[in-house]
């Protein structure tokens, strides 16, 4: 069964609130859904590559896909964009049945596939407007069109290279940049920043989190979390074909009921500090390894200052002190036992 | 507009299409032209000059002297006789040089050629004398029987035929059809298809021979090759030039599988990519194709001129209709792109199938020498069909035909022929991707 997040507490409440429908409850498709998939199952052969699997987004959200390696998000995105046939499952966009022949809806959609798909006889800038130039005739429109993808993908100086010049990740925002160029309101990201560097990617995160505020929607999927993490609105994560938890970021870590993961330098390590943190409220695990004093919280607001004061009561010694929030890979391995790093 | 013209951009920047389907062919006609070596020299039709031993026995074959004349004279002389009263005269004349032999009759009333053996061998200037006289020789025994049944009709119409006749050979280098309407007529004024009941022996005489020896002359194929040679290179190398085009036709596919194989939703990421975009895939594909149609057109029609005009090859100078056949072929093999591309095959092995097919049915249209164009001749009339599978050898009959026939008729087959191999082609390749659909992705 799918997991969502309904239970606002702590952090997650405001989040929650802001959306008071709550999360991947509803039944049946709401004409604010951008897309809508019930019950898909895609076989490959033996691999079940979607088992019985939902899906719904809103306008304007940025949805994010997490899962590992051969968890469907790829196999999710082509269903939706019909290019895989099914064996059961109904898709909506806009309220409208999708089928291979809905081309109406399909000009709404912009792609960014995870294999690179342009043409290695173009440059940079022919191969932006060749794309563009699928959806828009208007030549003035386009060339400024075109302009803009280039700049949200920071490929001026690049603009005449073929894609043979350009290195890895400048063919990966080339690829960007021609999924987005003409302005579609439903943007399926499926993996964008693979190879990319850390300033590009981030270029490119502001650029999605641009687009979102812009009304478009955009489905993200990834295998980096922190990615998912600092720009979706809502996350799924998918494993083995199915959805195993839906909710915003925060609600995904309140699920499964786990807080920050606290580690403290102790001059002095012994078992009497452990029973003492171990003896607060939120404490879920503490452990010692060497000098390092590990405790894993419940959600809470106050959960460092409880520690640090305990640890003052037993009059310990510590150096530093280091608080980190749940990780979607705790969630992740939470839910599903498994590590979702390999 | 905008998808045809990023279409022609992708295709003319593709390399090995490129290589494959304009290199390739300009570099085979060159190395042919460059074969045949100073073929420029054989194409002149200049006439074959020979000696012609003028005394009693000669005159006394009114049928030899008239087809001298009628060889020598016109636009297009085959012959250009010196005419000597005796062999010795003649023989001087050959040691001097300058001639290719000099023609005598014998006592018996039988032609002798006797070539000058130090020079001009291989070239086609013995061939031409020797055609043209063992077309008399032929000619004449048939003319013997043929005639003599007709003799009164045939003086009749006697007095006007040398010019027509000299007309009439003079044109027939570009069109044994031609001459063949135009023996015709030359018969039909000298020929009465009434029979009489005469004697044939007793009605024999040397005007019936001659006028009999010209009807019968326009049949012969030694004739007709020999008038060939003159007007037009010889033929079995000009085929090497058919053959080319036909190659070439076959490359040019390339063409459209580069443009095409791309864009199938099965096939790549690209062509997934580009069924998400919003449009049907005939609406897709079709100005790709249409660009690729042009693109072949424009290719062979260049190799063509190229071969026409820059190597000086003449094809008998019907350049519309030879580019009429052009462009039905680049559709024919346009939509051959188009098929291959819907076989379920990685889209690397697609070149390799071209290449594949453009040897192999280029074998069958004489592409590789003699031994190549017997066994094209062979298995084309074994089975007739085979050829209409093959646009390189439809496209060598074509531009043989219009080479050979002044009609179009035979071209305008082909043409139809083709057209139909394209809508078939067509076909496939609209059944194909409905099985393939996108999805093994
Ligand atoms: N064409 C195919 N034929 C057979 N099995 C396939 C095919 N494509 C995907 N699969 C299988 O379907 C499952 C889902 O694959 P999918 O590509 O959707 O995963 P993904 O979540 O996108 O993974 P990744 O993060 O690696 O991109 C996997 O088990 C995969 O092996
Ligand atoms: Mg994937």
């Amino acid at each position: 069964m799918t997991r969502t997040g309904g239970q606002p507490d702590g952090a997650a409440a405001t989040e929650a609130e802001s959306q008071p429908d709550g999360i991947g409850q509803s039944e049946g498709s709401r004409p604010d859904h951008v897309v809508d998939v019930k019950d898909l199952v895609k076989r490959y052969k033996e691999v079940v590559a979607l088992d019985h699997f939902d899906l719904s987004i809103d306008k304007g959200e940025i949805f994010g896909l997490l899962g590992p390696n051969g968890s469907g998000k790829t196999t999710a995105i082509n269903c939706i964009l019909q290019l895989l046939t099914y064996s059961r499952g109904e898709i909506k966009l806009w309220g409208e049945p999708m089928s291979p022949t809905r081309y109406d809806l399909k000009r709404r959609i912009g792609l960014v596939p995870q294999q690179v798909a342009v043409l290695p006889e173009l440059s940079v800038t022919e191969n932006i407007d060749y794309f563009c130039s699928l959806y828009v005739d208007d030549k003035a429109r386009r060339r400024r069109l075109v302009g803009e993808a280039i700049e949200f993908t920071g490929l001026e100086r690049f603009a005449k290279f073929r894609p043979k010049k350009l290195s890895g990740g400048l063919v990966r925002r080339l690829n960007i940049a021609c999924g987005i160029a003409h302005q579609p309101s439903l943007i399926l990201f499926d993996e964008p920043t693979v190879a990319v560097d850390p300033q590009s990617r981030n270029a490119i995160l502001e650029g999605i989190r641009r687009l979102g505020a812009e009304g478009a929607t955009v489905v993200y999927t990834s295998h980096y979390m922190e990615e998912v993490e600092q720009l979706c609105t809502r996350i799924m994560i998918m494993d083995a074909g199915r959805a195993v938890a839906v909710g915003t970021n925060a609600e995904l870590k309140s699920m499964v009921g786990i807080g920050e993961r606290i580690r403290v330098e102790l001059d002095f390590p012994d078992d009497a500090v452990l029973a003492a943190v171990r003896a607060l409220p939120h404490t879920q695990h503490a452990s010692l390894s060497g000098q390092t004093l590990k405790v894993a919280c419940a959600p809470g607001a106050r959960n460092l200052a409880d520690v640090v004061e305990a640890l003052d009561r037993a009059d310990v010694s510590y150096g530093r002190v280091f608080s980190e929030p749940p990780t979607l890979n705790d969630v992740f391995l939470e839910l599903t036992g498994a590590e979702l790093r390999d | 507009m905008t998808a045809f013209s990023f279409a022609l951009r992708v295709m003319l920047r593709d390399k090995g299409a490129t290589l494959w389907g304009i290199g390739l062919p300009f570099a085979l006609a060159t190395l042919f032209y460059v074969a045949f070596g100073g073929l420029d020299a054989s194409f002149r039709p200049s006439p074959v000059p020979v000696a012609v031993v003028d005394d009693a026995v000669y005159r006394a074959s009114p049928a030899l002297s008239e087809l001298i004349t009628a060889t020598s004279e016109g636009q297009d002389p085959y012959l250009e006789p010196t005419y000597v009263t005796d062999r010795a005269g003649a023989e001087r004349l050959v040691n001097a040089g300058g001639l290719y032999g000099y023609i005598a009759v014998d006592a018996d009333g039988a032609v002798e050629y006797h070539r000058d053996w130090r020079e001009y061998i291989g070239t086609p200037g013995h061939e031409i004398v020797t055609a043209i006289l063992d077309s008399y020789v032929q000619g004449s025994a048939f003319a013997a029987e043929a005639a003599a049944a007709q003799a009164s009709a045939a003086q009749a119409g006697l007095g006007q035929s040398p010019g027509a006749s000299g007309a009439s050979a003079g044109s027939g280098g570009e069109a044994a059809a031609g001459d063949e309407q135009d023996g015709g007529q030359g018969a039909g004024s000298g020929w009465s298809p009434s029979g009489t009941g005469d004697d044939p022996r007793l009605a024999a005489g040397p005007a019936a021979q001659a006028a009999a020896l010209r009807a019968a002359l326009e049949d012969t194929p030694a004739f007709t090759k020999a008038v060939q040679l003159t007007a037009n290179p010889p033929s079995d190398q000009v085929r090497y030039f058919y053959a080319v085009l036909g190659f070439s036709a076959l490359m040019v596919c390339g063409f459209a599988v580069s443009g095409l194989a791309r864009l199938r939703a099965n096939r790549s990421a690209l062509g997934a990519r580009l069924s998400t975009a919003g449009h049907s895939q005939v609406a897709l594909l079709a100005p790709t194709a249409a660009a690729a149609y042009t693109l072949s057109f424009a290719t062979l029609a260049a190799d063509y001129l190229y071969i026409r005009f820059i190597l000086g090859i003449g094809f008998g100078g019907k350049d519309i209709q030879i580019l009429a056949i052009l462009a039905v072929a680049a559709l024919t093999v346009t939509a051959l792109g188009a098929a291959i591309c819907a076989l379920p095959l990685p889209e690397a092995a697609l070149s390799g199938i071209i290449a594949a097919i453009s040897t192999v049915l280029s074998l069958f249209a004489g592409l590789y020498g003699p031994g190549s164009q017997d066994l094209a001749d062979k298995v084309a009339q074994a089975a007739p069909w085979s050829t209409w599978l093959n646009p390189a050898r439809e496209v060598y009959d074509a531009l043989f035909s219009l080479y050979n026939y002044d009609t179009f008729g035979e071209a305008a087959q082909i043409m139809l022929r083709l057209a139909v191999l394209a809508v078939a082609l067509l076909a496939v390749a609209a059944v194909g991707p409905r099985r393939t659909r996108h999805e093994h992705l």
